[in-house]
């Protein structure tokens, strides 16, 4: 298999670096992967999660691109946002739409390719989308871990939590009953008493989760922290193009796309059964960490390839 | 681990002949031996006495010098954006230099 390094210019004229791999023999598939980096994080992902997945795609026949987005890993620009929240929060709103065009630019034109299949996990998954409700060229959209909410500094996540959540903090406060640190937060008042009556049910739910179900196509208004973006977009795509969106299991990630999204755009998502697949990974967590997870993250995302992308 | 098994670390699998040779290194020891020049770098939130420990290490270098380091804890998941660890740089940089004109 070969794989080289590529740079390209974004829309401010931004060098982007990348790695691009390509089968050894044979016409590669008529569509390519573009691999969109995490959050943070560079092209490799976190434990070279893209460079196996890039790896064995080619090895099917696939043409596959990851590269840094601007500010990040190798590739130029910077990144004014003092707080990690902020920048999340910036990535979930279309940060680096232009960026993957530009990848998309420069594909079409050292190529002649002009559909392309963009994938990530999740700051990558939410830039895929977003990309794919503005650019026709996205052919199709593999998702893990896709976040429906927006983080930011200006927004206590704590005020939003959904029972999936506050499941888990009334499991985390349970399982410290005898552990005297805690105990000592809890007396210090260190403890976020809001978050541990609503774990215990002793405090109305936020207002503002009730009415996330308002938070439906055709709306952009912001309703609690839930992305005013994402259920357009999420139309855009998935009306007129192929989905494959997985999960972890253990990831918040997971319960909060449920409750905030799926269960109250239920009827809506009937329709458009054909295009979107939901894969849940048992167990996994928000990274995949454990090798039999992502044993069953690049199967699945293997089988919908070979499924909608026959050999060339 | 020992009976052939992994362990997990952020989706790194660390096996038992890797985790012993790397915790059976001595750095205290390894210093005696060692002619090298070796500056030891404390990376902390705040000021603070540079670390027991760490001045052992340094003591224990034929040419070794120590110095604390203002800096948050960048490896890891924290609330800052870090796009780089400037004093960081600018503490150690000077020390590389300097050995390099004398090398």
């Amino acid at each position: 298999l070969s794989c080289k390094p590529v740079t390209f210019l974004n829309k401010d004229g931004r060098k982007l670096f990348g790695m691009i791999h390509a089968p050894d023999s044979g016409k590669p598939r008529t569509t390519p992967i573009i691999l969109l980096s995490p959050g943070i994080k560079s092209r490799v992902a976190p434990h070279r999660l893209y460079v196996k997945l890039a790896r064995q795609r080619s090895s099917r026949g696939f043409l596959v691109l990851r590269f840094d987005f601007s500010g990040l890993g190798d590739s130029e620009g910077t990144v004014e946002e003092p707080v990690v929240a902020d920048f999340y929060g910036s990535v979930q709103t279309g940060r680096y739409v232009n960026d993957t065009r530009a990848a998309m630019d420069w594909m079409e034109r050292e190529y002649k390719i002009s559909r392309f299949v963009l994938a990530g996990l999740c700051g990558g998954a939410i830039t895929g989308l977003l990309t794919g409700a503005r650019d026709q060229r996205v052919d199709a959209l593999i998702g893990f871990g896709i976040p429906v909410i927006l983080d930011s500094t200006q927004l206590d996540s704590t005020r939003y939590l959904t029972s999936g959540e506050l499941n888990e903090w009334r499991n985390g406060y349970l399982s410290k009953l005898t552990n005297l640190k805690s105990w000592i937060r809890v007396l210090t008042f260190k403890t976020n008493y809001r978050v541990l009556l609503e774990a215990f049910g002793g405090l109305q739910r936020a207002k503002e989760v009730a009415a996330a179900p308002a938070c439906m196509p055709g709306k952009t208004d912001q309703v609690g922290n839930f992305n005013p973006l994402f259920p357009n977009a999420f139309e855009a795509m998935v009306s007129t193009r192929k989905m494959l969106l997985i999960f972890s299991e253990a990831d918040r990630l997971w319960s909060i796309c449920q409750e905030r999204f799926a269960q109250p755009f239920e009827a809506k998502l009937e329709r458009y059964r054909d295009n979107l697949e939901v894969y849940l990974v048992r167990d996994a967590s928000h990274i995949f960490s454990f090798i039999e997870w992502q044993h069953d993250l690049l199967e699945q995302i293997c089988s919908w390839l070979n499924r909608n992308y026959e050999a060339a | 681990m020992t009976e052939g098994r992994t362990a997990n670390v952020d989706g790194y699998e660390i096996a038992w002949e890797m985790f012993k040779q790397v915790s059976g290194i001595n750095l205290v020891e390894k210093a005696k031996q060692s002619q090298a020049k070796c500056l030891i770098v404390q990376i902390s939130p705040r000021q603070q006495e540079l670390k027991r420990d760490l001045s052992l290490r340094r003591a224990g270098y034929h040419n070794g010098s120590a110095l604390l380091t203002i800096e948050e804890p960048f490896w890891r998941e924290i609330r800052t954006f870090y796009s780089g660890a400037r004093r960081l740089y600018q503490d150690t940089l000077p020390w590389l230099e300097e050995e390099e004109v004398e090398l």
